[in-house]
Formats: structure tokens, sequence, C-alpha cells
């Protein structure tokens, strides 16, 4: 059967006053907050919306039907099937469609608005009708069948008695929400206990071996002539009692993890059901037999009688109980549809009205019970069940259908749960079978419910789709409403049903709607100043302030709602004002009166309001009027008043400090109070006011032995279940007095002593098992840590830190690692001691502890533990949380560099970092682990070897294969030779060396960089191994026709260092220097700036390797190797501090470009010395040391061709040492396209003033010219 | 726009001077706010800002790590009950433990108060969730400290406000009494 679609729980159906729902699971605190319907629960819920007094009705029917035992048993278990099928595809467009209103909501979004109509004009008088009708006649032939053992019972008796337990009951739901819930409650126990009866006499019959009826032969033993038609009401009645199944998308909304565990709830709870059914029928027939069965009126009852002997009017009683429950529940729920359809603007406002003061749909409730007993006197129970059940399945298969062409039409829809299009297939097959048949053996019954079907029609297109509605209609329906209004109904927009709507909205724009719709009319209420139902105007407001829509025009509502004398509204006024004003509005200012005047109240509870709302909001003008108020209730007499009135002096005090000392003398005289409540407040107030002033601190620094002994007997006493937080005596007030105490005893030795003894005894006796324990544990440390407390005070609070290290609680560990940190600087020694549980929480699951452990182990890590401490943070990096890596990481080079014991070690950190987390280190661990590498000399052969390896291995760490592609550059020679004591012996060939420097060269995992570092190695190379320097000549030929422009310039540079250069190839490719990191001027700034103070700077010059010291600290200086900024040395006082690195491409390309075509502009600070046939020569000096002297000269051409065989020659006084460097180039491109540059090195000791002659010669078209310049003075405008 | 979350921040860095509770928020899994409790004058802005902010960063917390975290200069103390959060911010200076104290006090409190509270109970009643927090803690302090004293003071209340709304008891309309 079903009573009707029957929501599961209450908080999710009509009851208003949220009482607690079903399916609890207490949490292991003791404290539940309702979890998610687990898996079991929802199966339950399913399993008690389905089965209902139903089984107690149909079987009669289907037996009937069917003609014999096997095949209703048959129909039975086909039922189950069919509607774990029906099930199924409603679980996906509960899913799909995620709305109340269960299939009405579906049929009306997928078919439109009439389908929709439909659906409810049937339910509302059809379904619901019937079903009550229905489950109390049931009700009243159970309730009289023992009356009348020998005969049925009287029809007219039987329509009696349902129509008074209707209306009995209409009347209770009528009367209190409450009331109806509770005899929901009661009554469901009622089929339990039947259906428990029947199941077990059942089996005890076939273990008795009472199952005649059960044997095949006897089963299918018709008793009248089988039909298929008749079959097919067989399957209607049977399925009248798996009604409710299609509200199990209700169950959804809690579920955990409904996509999976709604499937499966189905899966378990109507097997179960089928189950339960089954056994049922069986256990009838083997109590009687089927013509006894058929004869019977009320089955239970008969089975009763034939087993239970002088027990059975157990069985009649407890039916009648479920049955009567049923029928409550059905009124109880077909309100909610009321609610839905009038919400749609479907059924007239009237329906959906409550009344103000019980919250209970009285019209809703009025309608149904009129139609059920109208139902009632039309036809017996069997005609009715058939009746509404084509009904019901003709919707059914609807909205399956519906399912279908929802796939059809919306295929990419989002859908959580997607069943195979094979069972709504199914089930419409099915469908069309059951309806074509009973329409065929039953047309009048199946006729008649078309046909009321069919008047929803024209109603549909009357009353919803005709828009212009005659005046005389609306004025009618407007008429309607104010009568329902002034019979004490509101519009159902109360509280909770307001609530309600807007959680059931769809989609934003829906909720949004809907509150606006609200807000319109909380508004016109507002302005109309009736005095009924204002706090709940606000109230609403106040919910939908708080899903962030704007609620400001209600502030003047909490004005006036708190100046009403009613509790009720200024609870609620007082409320919206603490969550609407705030003190920078002006509305907060004329509640000051009203607080005023309620703070000198009669009722204490009036006066807390104020206080609290005083306490929240008050603005400092408030707080100056209404302080002495305050003051006067601070020395009330009563407890609950002196409590809050402290509080509120603390907030005054936080907001206007000057009125600090009007309380003071108040403040002293609470510490003596015996009530915790007031004694805290006064003790937070006291803390506040020694914040705030000096002079009081000391005053109070006299109240330090009567806190102490306040304190000493809280720690003593006793178990006082009152304040008794698991096994602590009120941590609430030990906190906070222990933090007083903190401040008394600051800078303060002689109240810090007065204090020490009764720190100790905290600390040593209070249990840390438990947070309220580790609570005061704590406030003692920082307490000691923060008062001038004896040393063995701090060891042992460091101690308790250490052993919070241990606590299971990682809350606990967390604490303590953070106040352990705070004193890592002061009690070093006494934190290392707990180093090794420090690094143990390094493995803690929860990363915040790890985080904390981290920055701890960093701050312990020193010359004596480095080496043990490393392994622990290198082992911590292999498997810490992404996030930490690169915090790590850097934690770990900073900490090496330190500390390092050995170089070799040091190197062998940052490789191992470096292989483990190489994507996630700084960029400036290349060129420092570069130059960690160039000093140390003696290292090199075992760092290459390293590092070969290393990049053998695995080519994915970026920095790390840098490095290495640049040791195996600089340092190739020594890995051939191979002979490196440390490492064992590994013959590499110079073929395995480049295959590997391709590797790198060739991979996709490669950055731009890390190609760039390759190449260059290779380069490098041509000059460290004898024989494949073919190989590396195509390698590098090779990528000078590379996509990517970097590489490629600096392929072809490489390629013209092979063949025009290549006497010198030799001298550029050098090794690099030792870089000395410290050099004063070399730090990156300045190196940045030279760059970016133009390319004109940048020259070439090719003996870098052996005089310029090489810049480390930039990796696009390190890859210059060519076209490198050669002016470190230049001071450059005058350059802006240089906004960000540039990124490795601009600035080495920039130098690069000037290497090939010199597109720079002539350089600024310069001389011109030499202009003649277009060929122009300027001189650009700076000046380095006092003595030393670079000096540029650039050679361009503006004629209009090139100029060949172009040489400088330079001369200079004999004291002064000049080195000239090789040219640019000797060719000078036409037209200004090019430049030659030549570096002349000028050391000049004896400072004699500087002359210079330098000899041009080129030649021209053939034509040779020869010139000499004489430079008299060298300018040195460019190094200042 | 940076200039505004400065100068909220600076906002913020003024009222930090003390040990005291700045805000209490409730909210679901969903991000859903529940009740919020200010201790502080904030614009509704700045309050929306500061709740959306928090929301997203506790939400995106596994449930293996700690309650605690850092979060602009406050300390953060969040507890997750069922589907609900519970989320307060302290200063610097406050004890985070004896806050999750407070909080699951106050938990305890509506569970007594509702029987079994669950995140419904709390959304269709929030009123009397503010009603309890408001005897529970006063301007950001515990106000009593015995769960005993709180649930009496909420249940005369209560009785109070019944009374003012309707003048006779259900049972003396019945006329059972």
């Amino acid at each position: 059967m079903s009573d009707g679609p029957r929501q599961r729980g209450k908080a999710a159906s009509v009851d208003g006053d949220g009482e607690p729902d079903s399916g609890k699971r207490p949490e292991s605190s003791g404290v539940a907050l309702k979890k998610e319907i687990g898996l079991v629960s929802a199966c339950g819920i399913i399993v008690g919306n389905i089965i209902g007094s139903g089984i107690f009705v149909s079987p009669k029917g289907v037996l009937e039907n069917s003609g014999s035992v096997g095949l209703a048993l048959l129909v039975w278990m086909a039922t189950g099937v069919i509607t774990a099928i029906g099930a199924l595809c409603y679980a996906e467009l509960g899913v799909t469609i995620p709305k109340s209103g269960g299939d009405y909501a579906y049929v009306k979004d997928i078919f439109g608005g009439l389908a929709g109509f439909l659906r409810l004009w049937i339910a509302v008088l059809v379904i619901y009708p019937t079903n009550q009708a229905v489950i109390a006649l049931t009700f009243s032939n159970y309730v009289l069948q023992p009356l009348f053992p020998s005969c049925f019972p009287p029809e007219g008796g039987l329509r009696l008695l349902a129509a008074v337990c209707l209306l009995l009951l209409t009347w209770v739901n009528c009367w209190s929400v409450r009331w109806a819930t509770r005899v929901q409650d009661v009554f469901t126990a009622g089929k339990l206990l039947a259906l428990a009866l029947i199941i077990t006499m059942g089996i005890v019959q076939i273990c008795k071996g009472q199952y005649y009826w059960l044997e095949p032969a006897h089963a299918f033993e018709t008793f009248q002539d089988c039909d298929v038609g008749m079959v097919a009401l067989a399957f209607l009645q049977g399925s009248f009692a798996y009604g409710g199944w299609n509200f199990l998308n209700y169950v959804t909304e809690e579920l955990v993890d409904p996509y999976v565990n709604l499937p499966r709830a189905i899966f378990i709870s109507i097997p179960l059901v089928t189950f339960v059914y089954v056994f049922a029928n069986v256990a009838y027939i083997t109590a009687m037999s089927p013509q006894e069965l058929l004869a019977s009126n009320a089955v239970a009852v008969t089975f009763g009688e034939k087993l239970l002997g002088v027990m059975s009017w157990i069985m009649p009683i407890s039916v009648a109980l479920s049955t009567f429950g049923g029928v409550n529940g059905s009124l109880f729920t077909s309100s909610r549809l009321f609610f839905a359809g009038a919400r749609e603007g479907h059924l007239p406002r009237l329906l959906s009205m409550i009344h103000v003061k019980r919250c209970t749909p009285i019209p809703a409730l009025l309608f149904t019970c009129l139609s059920t007993l109208l139902m009632l006197c039309t036809s017996d129970i069997y005609t009715l069940i058939n009746y509404v059940g084509f009904i019901n399945y003709l919707f059914y298969g609807v909205t399956v259908a519906g399912q279908i062409v929802l796939r059809v039409k919306q295929p990419h829809m989002h859908r959580p749960i997607k069943v195979s299009l094979l069972w709504p297939v199914l089930y419409l097959l099915f469908w069309a079978f059951l309806l074509l048949f009973s329409l065929y053996s039953e047309p009048l019954v199946c006729g008649i419910g078309l046909g009321i079907m069919l008047t929803g029609v024209p109603v549909y297109f009357l009353g919803v789709y005709w828009d212009s509605k005659p005046q005389s209609f609306n004025r009618f329906i407007n008429k309607m409403t104010s009568v329902g209004q002034k019979f004490y109904m509101s519009p159902s927009v109360r509280l909770q049903e307001m609530i309600r709507v807007i959680r059931g909205a769809r989609t934003q724009g829906e909720e949004r709607g809907v509150i606006q719709r609200e807000c319109a009319a909380i508004r016109a209420q507002f302005r109309q100043a009736d005095t009924g139902g204002r706090s709940h105007n606000l109230a609403k407001l106040l919910y939908v302030h708080m899903l962030g829509y704007p609620a400001h025009f209600g502030q003047m509502e909490c004005v006036r709602l708190i100046a009403s004398p009613r509790y009720s509204e200024k609870r609620v006024g007082y409320l919206g004002a603490m969550l609407l004003l705030d003190e920078k509005q002006d509305a907060s200012l004329l509640i000051t009166n009203s607080i005023k005047n309620d703070l000198a109240h009669s009722s204490q509870y009036v006066q807390s309001l104020a206080l609290c709302t005083l306490a929240c909001m008050g603005s400092a003008e408030m707080c100056k009027d209404l302080a002495p108020e305050i003051e006067r209730l601070l020395r009330a007499s009563n407890s609950y008043i002196k409590k809050k009135a402290a509080l509120c002096a603390v907030h005054i005090v936080r907001k206007v400090p000057e009125l600090g000392e009007l309380f003071t003398p108040s403040a002293r005289s609470l510490l003596s109070e015996k009530n915790h409540g007031v004694l805290h407040g006064a003790v937070v107030l006291i803390t506040e006011l020694c914040e705030r002033s000096p002079e009081t601190l000391t005053q109070f620094r006299k109240a330090v032995p009567e806190l102490v002994q306040v304190m000493k007997a809280l720690v003593m006493s006793g178990y006082s279940p009152e304040h008794n937080v698991a096994g602590i005596s009120d941590p609430f007030l030990q906190v906070r007095i222990l933090r007083l105490l903190r401040i008394l005893g600051r800078n303060d030795d002689m109240a810090s002593d007065a204090m020490n003894d009764l720190l100790a005894q905290v600390a040593t006796n209070t249990d840390s098992s438990k947070t309220a324990g580790s609570a005061v544990l704590y406030e003692t440390v920082l307490t000691i840590m923060d008062i001038k407390s004896e040393s063995g005070l701090r060891v042992l609070a460091v101690n308790i830190l250490g052993r919070f290290l241990l606590n299971n609680d990682r809350n606990i560990r967390y604490i303590s690692m953070t106040s352990l940190q705070k004193i890592v600087q002061t009690d070093h020694n006494a934190v290392q001691r707990h180093r090794g549980t420090i690094v143990d929480c390094l493995k803690d699951q929860d990363a915040s502890v790890k985080r904390r452990a981290l920055e701890l182990s960093l701050a312990l890590v020193s010359a004596v533990n480095i080496r043990s401490l490393m392994k622990e943070l290198l082992l911590f990096l292999s498997c810490c949380p992404l996030e930490l890596r690169s915090h790590t990481a850097s934690g770990i080079f900073n900490a090496a560099e330190r500390y390092a014991p050995s170089q070799r070690w040091h190197i062998d950190t940052i490789l191992h970092v470096l292989t483990t987390a190489g994507g996630d280190v700084r960029d400036e661990t290349v060129p420092n682990l570069i130059q960690l590498i160039t000093t140390a000399t003696d290292l090199h052969c075992y760092t290459v070897h390293k590092l070969y390896r290393a990049l053998v291995t695995d080519i994915s760490q970026q920095s790390l294969v840098q490095v290495a592609c640049w040791c195996i550059g600089e340092y190739g020679d020594l890995l051939l030779r191979g002979e490196c004591e440390e490492t064992e012996p590994v013959q590499v060939t110079e073929d395995d060396v480049l295959d590997a420097l391709e590797t790198v060269l060739q991979s996709h995992m490669s950055a731009p960089a890390t190609r760039g570092f390759a190449l260059t190695a290779t380069m490098k190379l041509s000059t460290r191994i004898t024989n494949n320097v073919d190989r590396i000549r195509s390698v590098v030929s090779i990528y000078g026709s590379c996509i990517d422009v970097e590489l490629q310039q600096r392929a072809v540079e490489y390629n013209a260092l092979f063949k025009k250069y290549d006497h010198m190839r030799a001298a550029v490719l050098e090794r690099m220097p030792v870089i000395d990191k410290n050099s004063p001027g070399h730090t990156n700034g300045e190196i940045v700036g030279g760059t970016v103070k133009g390319p004109d700077q940048t020259k070439i010059k090719l003996e870098e390797g052996t005089e310029a010291p090489q810049s480390a600290p930039q990796v696009c200086d390190l890859l210059d190797l060519l076209g490198g900024s050669d002016e470190p040395l230049q001071p450059s006082p005058a350059l802006p501090p240089p906004s960000a690195p540039p990124s490795l491409s601009s600035s080495a390309g920039g130098d690069l470009l000037d290497l090939l075509g010199g597109l720079a502009p002539p350089p600024a600070p310069c001389v011109k010395v030499y202009e003649q046939n277009g060929v122009t020569l300027t001189l650009q000096s700076d000046r380095q040391t006092d003595t030393a002297i670079t000096v540029t000269l650039i050679a361009s051409n503006s004629s209009h061709c090139d100029i060949t065989q172009f040489t400088l020659q330079a001369a200079v006084p004999k004291s002064v040492q000049l080195q000239m460097k090789a040219p640019s180039s000797d060719v000078i491109p036409a037209d200004g396209l090019g430049q030659v540059t030549q570096t002349v090195l000028l050391n000049n000791p004896n400072k004699v003033s500087l002359r210079m002659r330098v000899r041009v010669s080129y030649s021209v078209q053939g034509s040779t010219f020869q010139d000499t310049v004489q430079i008299d003075s060298i300018p040195t405008a460019a190094c200042e | 726009m940076a200039a505004l979350a400065y100068a909220h921040v600076l906002c913020i860095k003024r009222l930090n001077t003390g040990f005291k509770m700045q805000f209490m928020l409730l909210f679901s899994r969903q991000g859903k706010l529940r009740l919020q409790k200010w201790y502080v004058p904030l614009s509704d802005k700045e309050k929306k800002k500061i709740t959306r902010e928090l929301v997203q960063t506790v939400l995106a917390r596994k449930p293996k790590m700690c309650s605690f975290l850092e979060w602009r200069d406050l300390k953060i103390v969040y507890k997750r009950y069922a589907s609900l959060y519970f989320c307060c911010a302290i200063e610097n200076q406050d004890n985070e433990l004896i806050t999750l104290e407070i909080i699951h006090r106050y938990v305890e409190l509506l569970d007594k108060y509702f029987g079994s509270v669950c995140e419904l109970d709390i959304i269709f009643n929030f009123e009397k969730a503010y009603f309890i927090l408001d005897e529970f803690l006063l301007g950001g302090e515990a106000q009593e400290t015995s769960k005993k004293n709180v649930l009496k003071a909420i249940e005369q209340a209560d009785l109070l406000q019944e009374e003012a709304e309707t003048p006779r008891s259900v049972l003396e309309e019945i006329g059972l009494t």
C-alpha cells in the first residue's frame, strides 16, 4: 500500500518545528550533529516508506485476480522487480532535476506546464483522497471484523467508521503539527509489529510442515479462469502495496556519496521489501486456503484467529494502528504538494495557507478531507485500488518516458547517475501491457480515472494559462484569499516555509527570484506597521541577510522591535540589531535609549538582551553613555546579570580605555565571587584593565595571592560535575586566570615569585590527554615563558611542549611546534633536547605539523648536529608534500652554507637536493653551485664524475642537468681521464659524454636554458677531447638552424668559432677562473645594471677567461661565453637600481646580437678619433683602477662598400704597458651595418699622461689605405 | 582593489590588540553560511569578503590537517562537526586549544537544546542558534562556564517568549487543564 507519498523524516517534511531527523549517528565525542545518511539508514528509510498498511489490504485482491497461489506469488515478485526498475529510472531523474515535488516537478520540467498540472490535479483529486479512503476503509475493516466473527461487518458501518477516523485525524492535523508527527511515530510501530508477527508465524508454520498450498502441484491449481486482463489487475493491486517508492529521491539530499549509494540503496531495499511481501503472503497461505483468504475481508485478522488463539486480538489492533497512522501520514504530506502547486501558480493561494498560530495548513487539510469523504461514498476498496493504481501507473509511465525524452532532448545534460536505457524501455513495455489490459478488463473504472484526469485540461487553460482573466474572477480569488486571512490564515510564508522554498530553489536565479519576492512582501508589511508577525518578518529578513542579500531596510524595524514591550519582539529585534546594525550606522544611535531602558528592566532576560547587544556592537559613543549603568549592574546582586555586565565592561574598556578607572574598584571586589561565570568575567575585565593602564597593573599585582588562591582551589578541588570538562575543573576559568597571572607577572619579580609554586603545581598535575587539559597546560607554558620564572620551571615548560609533541592529537602537536619555534631563540638548548621528537614529526601525516616541524628542524641545525639532521631533512625532502619542497630545499641550502663541515659534503648535499627536488629549487641555485664547484679545485674530478653519472641516470631535473652540463663542459678532460680516486674508476669514452649531452639537447624535457648549457658544454668539449671534434662540429652546425633563436644564435657563433676563428678557439674555451663570490663589484645588481645600461658597452673580449673576472651569480652571464658583459669591474654609481633581473634570453640575446652584427649605436661617452673614406674610429675608455685603463676602439663603416683587411695598431709611451686584444673582425660591412671593435688594455703604473698613437690600415675595393692617429688624451669621462 | 584590501588588513590590525575572539562563522561543507557572529565592527562588504575567503581556505584543507591556521594576522580555529564547520578567528595571543573547547561547548549546547542537533535544525532555527550563542559568549568571551546554567537561561527565555506569543498554552486551549 502506500500512505501516499510519505516523506522521510520530519525535518524534510512539512513539520515546521524542525524536530531532529531520524538517521542520526552519534559522534565519538558524544556530541552528534546529524551526519549525512549512510547506506544502511537510507535503506531503512526507503523500506519504511514502502512497507505500509498495503500488505494487509492487497493480498486478497492479488490472489483474486491472479487466480492461483503460485501466480499470485509470482505477481508479488514481478511487482518488486518492476518497482526496482522504476526506482532506478527515478533515481536518474531525481539527481538530474534536483527539485522538490517529485514526479510533479519532473513531468512539469520535461513535458511542460499542462502535463505537470494534470499530474498535480490527479494527485490532489484522485490519488491522495483515494489512498486515504482505502486506508481508512481498511482501518474500519480491521476494527470491526473482530466484532462480527461470523459475517461481514455492515457496509454502512464500515464507511461511517472510516469517515470518523478521517475526521478525527484531520482535526489532529489542523490542531498541531507536533501532535501529527507524534501520531505518526506511535503508529508506525504498529505495522512493524504486525508484519513481524505474520512472517514469524509463517516460518513456524512451514517448519511444522503446513505448506500444502505451496507445493507446486497445488500452487498452480486455478480456482478461476486465468485471464491476462485479470493478471494485469492483480499487478495493479500488488503495486498498491509497493506505493511510495517514487519518493525515494528525497533521500538523495542528505545521502553520503549519493551517486554511488542511491542505486545501492535501491538494490538492497526493494528486494528486501519484495522478500517481506512474498513471505507475508506465504505466511497467509500456510495458515488458510486460498478460498478462506478470498472470503476474508481482513486477511490478517483471519490469520491471527487461525494461529494465535487467545492472542488473536493482537493482530487487528496492530493493523488498525498501522492503518490509522497511514491515514495520518497521507494527510500530513498531502499539504506539501499543495504548497508546491501554489508556488507554481497551479493552485489557488488559499489552499496553501497556514494558520498563523498553529502553523498548520488548514485549508489544504479540509480540502483533502472533503474529497476523501466523497471517495468513501462511491465504491468498495478494491475498485478504489484499481482506480488509483491505474492512474498512478499512468503517470509513473509518463515520468519514465520523460526520462527517455530528456535523454534525447538534452543528451549532454549532467547526469550524476546514468542508468542503461534498457531499464526505462523495459518499464515502459510492462507499463503498456498493464494499462492496455486493465483498460480492457475494467473499462469503466479506468475510464472514469482518465475522465477525471481530462477535466484538468479545461481547468488548466482557464485557470493557469489564461492570463487575462476577467476582473470578476480575480476579484473572487482575492476575496477568497482575504476571507482565508480573516480566519487567521497567512500566506504560506512563515519563516520555516520560506527557508524551505529558498532551499528548494534549483538555480541561483530562481533563489534570487524567491528572495526578491519575499523581500518585497516583508518590506510591504514593515510599512503597514500592524503588530502581528513583525518578529517573524524580521527573522525572515535575517535569514535572507545570512544568504548574502541586502537587508539594510530592516534596520529601522529592529529599532522599532527593540522598543516593543513584548519579550518575543525584543528578542528578535536585538538579534537583528546585532546582525544588521554596526556602530558606523546612525540607526545604532537610536537604540541607545532603548538599551538604557532595558538595562533597568525588571526582567533579567530583558536586561541580558540589552547587555549582550551592547557588548557586541556598542560604539564608543554608546559606551560612554551607558558605562554608568553597566557599573551599577556590576554591583547588582544577581550573578546572571553581573557576569554579563563584567564582559560588557570589557567591551567598554576596549572601546574607551579612559573609562577603565570607573570599573577598577568593582572589578577588584568581583574577585571574591564564588560563581564561576562572574569570576570569569571579572578575570577577563581585570586582564583588559591591566593591559590598558600600567597604574592599574601595579594596583592589581597586589591581587596575585588572591588569584593564586582561586586557581589553587580550582586545581585541587574534587570533581564538580557542573564545571568539569574531561576531568579538568573549569578549564575556561583556569586559562583566563593563568593569562591574567602572565600579565601581572611580566617584568615583576615579586609577582612572579608568588606564582611560581602554583605554576609548577599546575604544570605537573594537569592531565594532558584531552584538549581541555592541554589548553590549560599550554596557557601555563606561555605564562612560565613570559614571566620571570625560575629556570627549573622553564625547563619544565619546554618539557611539557616536548610531551605535547608525542600527543596523538595533531592540534596539540601543532601548538607545541608553534610555541617551540617562538622560544627556540631564547631557550635553544632546552629545545635542542627534543630534537629527536621534532625530527620525528617530519613524518607526521598532517601537512601543517610537517611544515612546523620543518621550520623548527631548520632552526635547530647547528655545526654539531648538521650531519645527522641533514640526513633526516634530505629524507624528508624525498617524501614531503610538493608545496613544502622548495621551502625545504632552500632551507637545506642555507643550513649547508652556514654549517657545512667540508666542501665535499656541501657539494654532495646540494647535488642530493638537486637529484630529488631539482624542479623546486630557486633559480640562483645553479650559479651558486657552479661557484661552489669552481672554488673546490681539488674536487673537480670527483664532482664531474658524480654529475656525469647523475646526468646519465636522469635528465629531467633541469637545474641538475644544467650544473652537470656546465661541469662536463668545463672539466670534460678530467672526466675522460677517469683517474679519480674517490669514485670507482669508470671509463668514460668521448662518445659517451657526447651522447649524454646530445640526449639533453634533444630531449623534450629540457628547458631552452638547459639546452644552452648543453650546447656550450659540447662546444667547450671541443678543446678538451681529441678525437671527436668533427662530431661536435656537426652538432653545432645542426643547431645553427634550430628553431629556438637563442640556441640558434649560439650555434651560429660557435660555428663561426670553428671556421673563422679556429685559431683562438682554444683560448676562448679555456677553463673558467675560480669565481670569487664575495669580491666587491660583483653583486648581481651591478652586473644586471651593466646589462641594462645598454649593449653599447659590450664588446667582444675573447680572452675574458684569462683576464676579466667572470661574473658568477647570473646564469645569463655564465652562458655568455662569448658575448659576455665585460663591464663587471666598472663601478656604476649612476645606475638606477635594477628593478628586476632581465630574463635570460633577453640579456644574453642582446649581447649576442652585438657580437654578430653590431646593431648597437656608437657608445655614448666616446671620442671620435678618425674619420675618412667612410671609416669612423671611435675611442672609449674605462678606468678600472688607478692605473689600469681599458680602451675600446670601435670602427664603423658608412661607405657603400665593405672594408676589408682592417687592422689597428697602437703605440703608447714606454712606461705604459699595452696589451692589444684580438679584433672582433677584419671586415667592416658597408652602410654602417656592422662594426669592428678591438680592446686595448693599458697599464699605467707611473700615472704618466696617457697618449696613444693608433695606426689604421684597411682596404676598400682593392685599394689600401693607411693612416696614423695621434690621441693625446684618453677621455676618462666614462669612468665617472 | 589592492588599496582596498590593504586598508582592510590595516583595519583588522588596528583591532588586533588583545585576546579577543573576532568572529565566529558556521558554514556547511558546500560553503553555505549558516551562522555568523561578528565581535568587531566591519562593513557588510568586508564581512562578505572575509567570509568568502575563509570558507574557501578552510574547505580546501584536508581532513588530516590540524584545526588551526594562520590567516592574515589572525589565527583561525575550526572544527568540523558532521557537515558543519565551526570556525573562529582569534587574535595572536589567544589560546587555540581553549577556543576549540569553546566551539565544542557550543556544539554541546546546541546538541542538548535541539536533542542531537543536525544541520537542518540550525538552518530552520537559526535564530535559536543565535540565542544560544549569545547566552554562551558575550562580546567574544565565554560568559558562563557551566553548561547547565546556559541551558537553564535559554529555557527560561524561551518560556518568556512563548508567553509573549501565545497568551495561553496549548493544553489550556484544548481544555485539559
